[in-house]
């Protein structure tokens, strides 16, 4: 009976075996358990050292928590994971309470260097340079330079207001250089710190352009897509998208009526945003597209949206609270759940990897 | 005739014996012939769970008074690191619902509504009393947990009594006082002053965890004096300066050194006034808080803080009705007033006053009897009325029942009112309504005793995201809690043999009525021991705690649950010459790996070695 059920175990595994070999011949190398699938940014709460990284594969059924201790001797990620961005097989974590961004490979998420990066933000990549963004909210707002291959610090370019968003467009790093700030009296309202964007050569490293944005709003975020940068603007009731040539400084926008949005986000040639109800909207890049509302996720009492991502033709969104594990919500582009999850303290962020 | 004087002897003898006997039973209770400043206390203690720490366990946890409460209490003690930031968790109760009272007076922060544990040196004084349970009537907002005494003694008689305490431990700590203390028939004085520092760097390599820039110091400087001008008239005098910085550990190698300072000022002027059937004692207060906070310890225009001033006007009357009953008018006017740099809080002030009548009655034989109402008026928001009613019932000699009910309240925070933004100007207090039934079996050497309490929290206040997405603070929660707490208390003296022992554990289910989760940080399970032997010149002793799994979120996640862990501590010492001490402490022998918050382990094994003189 043993013997019978160890042959039918051993049948079905070569069965396995066969069916993978016939995938690797149609598909690339698998390079690590975590190729495919989505990547999740833990954020952890302040000061705990909590910060971590799950995964969780491409059919949704499985998720895999703590990724970085479980490859790496147990060894915390460190406190509040600010963001990942990835460069070939890199995927750089920025955990900006620890000072210090991690580099992994990001299919086996074992580690392969580290390096300081005070009150670390956003990252970019261009030519031999990686860029970070800091700031402390008081008195640091930079860009920090380090050297792509050596991770040594090139230069710094501060600025005088913010230092927030990081990306590239093309061979350009476009930095967000204001955000919000608070009144220095009371009732110490929380008012736009400036409206500025700005280019850095990457040749150079010099600073190339400030581009001044036109409404009262606070930018609260940027993208990189298609060749241009998106900024999304919001006023108390109205938001801008902006269109941003970085080479001319130029930009067009669109005024989003009635929307407080945030977390500005592309895929598939669109542009999507949620508001501060919940909903989730979906629109062209062109200036002259109007917004469509897709559907309004279902909130947790006293939760918020944290973090949102479209991938695939799904709607990843985030509910956190950290007084708990967060919310994980997985919906169709319809508005349709597809699926629930339990994840880590404060999940900030989906990646496809 | 003879044998009649001689029986009178016989029994002098023995009373004397019996109360010598019960004099020793427990160091812990011969609090009854020293005058604590605080006039209130003994009389709470007879309808309310009290423990005292008398000053022989304070030196034994001279390194912080986390230490003294998380090995003499069943408080779980939330510590940052040690020397680092640290709150309790009392009955299932937050960090503001414990109330800090230094000589009567409740000296929470204004701007938190909680104390610092480490930025309250221990040493300061005689006695550290732990009263189990509300009592907001006496000692005011946020009594709801209980409330943590700091005592200092103003003797009469005393003579001449100096001390000089110095002690070494691992990571470069040292913890000093030197104490003197004089009284005779008219006058007392008291000197204390300690001093406490370490740089802290120790590491748990299990968990990669370095106690990184831990540093820590403290002076604490103490002076009390009193007169009694006739037999019916005294006046005291306590004050307290203290000066602290803590930096605070970094969780990676890369992070951003920050720390803290803390300066305070605490002045009280009493004037007891005593006739036949009136008694009168009248307090003046005057308390200063201070804080800096360095988010980049490197720059000074990194700094952030606060100040506040208090300013307490007291009058405590008794008024003895008959021999065993009475009238207590307590009386309170209290003025605050608070500023605040590079900190969006709005510069607030507040009058607030209050009224508390207290009827005592011992007309029966065992049974006293207590009834207490207060009613606090707080500028600008509503507070509730409180009630407190106890008794004390001896069933028999060997058998004593405490029972008491109470309602309690917290107020609001300066932080939770006035912070900008999520301030909230239209809450309510925190109020609690609690019952709690203690049993007491003394039995030759043995007390065994059983407390068991409800407690309800209304109005809980808590900082949550708004519609916006924004924090603020709002009146939303609701807790229940319930525990039970039985003790084993052993003590024997026998010719030069003296043993004393206890174990106390502690069952809390506190339970947020939404969630239906126990609060986090709220151990289910907490047990605790202390054994010494002496014998002649000779003392060893050991203490030691274990707490249950404790989740430190809301939703008593697995992943955000914290380890149980028992840790033991012990010491021997030796008396040398006359007065002359010395002692080795080990903490955690075990060698345990434990922390007590999430992010931030305790040391293991470590070491200390003391010097106690005593003239």
């Amino acid at each position: 009976m043993k013997i019978r059920k160890l042959l039918a175990g051993f049948f079905a595994a070569s069965l396995l075996l066969t069916t993978a070999c016939k995938d690797d011949e149609i598909f690339e190398d698998v390079k690590g358990a975590y190729q495919g699938g989505i990547l999740m940014g833990v954020e952890g709460g302040f000061n705990k050292n909590q910060a971590e990284v799950s995964y969780l594969s491409s059919d949704l059924s499985t998720l895999s928590e703590n990724i970085f201790a479980s490859n790496n001797d147990n060894q915390p990620l460190g406190d509040v994971l600010q963001t990942i961005a990835f460069k070939d097989d890199k995927a750089y974590l920025v955990v900006n309470n620890s000072n210090k961004v991690e580099v992994v490979d990001r299919y086996t998420f074992k580690k392969t260097a580290t390096f300081q990066a005070e009150q670390a933000r956003g990252i970019a990549f261009a030519g031999n340079y990686v860029y970070v963004t800091s700031n402390d909210f008081f008195s640091t707002y930079e860009v920090n330079v380090y050297n792509a291959a050596t991770f040594a610090p090139v230069k710094k370019l501060s600025f005088d207001r913010y230092a927030e968003k990081i990306v590239n467009v093309g061979d350009q790093i476009v930095v967000q250089t204001d955000g919000s700030t608070y009144e220095m009296t009371p009732p110490y309202n929380e008012i736009p710190s400036g409206h500025t964007i700005t280019t850095i050569n990457s040749a150079s490293n010099t600073v190339d352009k400030t581009i001044t944005l036109t409404d009262n709003g606070i930018i609260n975020d940027m993208i990189s897509a298609n060749g241009f940068a998106y900024v999304l603007s919001t006023e108390n009731t109205d938001s801008y998208i902006y269109e941003v040539n970085t080479r001319t400084g130029t930009f067009t926008s669109s005024k989003l009526s009635g929307i407080r949005a945030s977390k500005l986000r592309f895929a598939d040639n669109k542009l999507y945003f949620a508001d501060s109800d919940g909903n989730i909207y979906s629109k062209g890049t062109a200036a002259n597209t109007t917004a469509t509302k897709l559907f309004k996720y279902t909130k947790t009492a006293g939760l918020y949206l944290y973090g949102l991502n479209i991938i695939d033709d799904k709607v990843y969104i985030s509910d956190v609270n950290f007084n708990g594990p967060s919310k994980v919500m997985i919906y169709s582009l319809q508005g349709s759940l597809i699926k629930t999850l339990s994840a880590g303290i404060g999940v900030n962020a989906f990646y496809k990897n | 005739m003879l044998s009649e004087e001689r029986q009178i002897m016989k029994k002098l003898v023995f009373a004397l014996f019996f109360l010598l006997l019960l004099n020793q039973f427990s160091a812990q209770e011969t609090l009854i012939d020293s005058v604590l400043i605080d006039n209130q206390y003994k009389k709470t203690s007879k309808t309310a769970k009290i423990e005292n720490i008398n000053s022989d366990k304070i030196l034994q946890n001279s390194t912080s008074l986390s230490d003294l409460l998380r090995f003499q209490s069943n408080i779980y003690i939330k510590e940052n690191g040690r020397g680092a930031t640290s709150s309790p968790s009392f009955r299932g109760t937050t960090a503001q619902q414990t109330a800090f009272v230094w000589n009567g007076i409740n000296i929470n922060s204004v701007f938190l509504g909680q104390s610092d544990i480490n930025t309250l040196s221990p040493q300061s004084y005689e006695n550290v009393g732990v009263k189990y349970g509300g009592g907001s009537v006496v000692y005011g907002s946020g009594a709801i947990g209980g409330s943590i005494h700091l005592n200092n003694v103003l003797d009469f008689n005393k003579g001449f009594h100096g001390s000089l305490f110095s002690e070494y431990s691992s990571f470069t700590t040292i913890n000093s006082l030197a104490s003197a203390k004089f009284s005779d028939e008219n006058f007392s004085f008291n000197f204390n002053f300690n001093h406490s520092q370490s740089e802290n760097e120790y590491e748990v390599e299990e968990k990669y965890y370095k106690n990184r820039n831990g540093a820590y110091q403290s002076s604490a400087f103490n002076l009390g004096m009193a007169y009694k001008i006739s037999p019916n008239n005294e006046i005291y005098w306590q004050t307290q300066l203290y000066d602290g910085v803590q930096n605070y550990a970094l969780l990676s190698e890369f992070s951003t050194p920050t720390k803290y300072e803390t300066q305070n000022f605490r002045s009280l002027f009493g004037w007891k006034l005593k006739d036949r059937k009136i008694s009168n004692e009248f307090k003046l207060a005057y308390l200063t808080d201070d804080y800096q906070y360095f988010s980049n310890s490197a720059k000074n225009d990194s700094q952030s803080g606060g100040a506040s001033e208090q300013y307490i006007l007291k009058s405590d009357f008794n008024y003895q009705l008959t021999q065993k009953s009475s009238f207590n008018t307590i009386l309170e006017y209290n003025y605050l007033t608070s500023e605040s740099f590079k900190t969006q809080r709005l510069p607030a002030n507040r009058n607030q006053g209050s009224i508390a009548v207290l009827y005592r009655n011992n007309e029966l034989k065992n049974l006293f009897l207590e009834l207490g109402v207060k009613k606090d008026f707080v500028e600008d928001f509503s507070s509730p009325y409180l009630f407190s009613v106890g008794a004390n019932y001896e069933v028999k000699p060997w058998y004593q029942i405490k029972f008491n009910l109470s309602k309690n309240f917290r107020a609001p925070s300066f932080n939770d009112l006035y912070w900008v933004q999520g301030g909230n100007l239209n809450l309510k207090a925190e109020t609690s309504k609690q019952a709690e039934l203690s049993q007491i079996i003394k039995l030759k050497n043995w007390k065994f005793s059983v407390t068991s309490y409800f407690m309800d929290i209304k109005d809980m206040i808590r900082w949550l995201p708004n519609i916006t997405g924004m924090y603020e603070a709002s009146n939303t929660d609701r807790v229940k809690s319930w525990g039970l707490e039985p003790q084993i208390r052993y003590n024997y003296i026998k010719n030069n043999h003296q043993v004393e022992t206890q174990i106390s554990y502690s069952y809390t289910q506190s339970t947020d009525q939404k969630l239906k989760k126990q609060l986090p940080y709220v151990p289910f399970h907490n047990l605790n021991g202390y054994f010494s032997y002496r014998y002649k010149k000779y003392q060893i002793f050991a203490q030691g705690i274990w707490n249950g799994k404790i989740f430190s979120d809301s939703e008593e996640s697995e992943k955000s649950a914290l380890e149980s862990f028992a840790v033991i501590n012990g010491g021997i010492s030796v008396e040398i010459i006359r007065g002359t001490k010395i002692g080795i402490k080990v903490n955690n022998i075990t060698d345990k790996v434990y922390r007590t918050v999430y992010g931030y382990y305790m040391p293991k094994r470590n070491f200390a070695v003391n010097l106690n003189l005593n003239f």
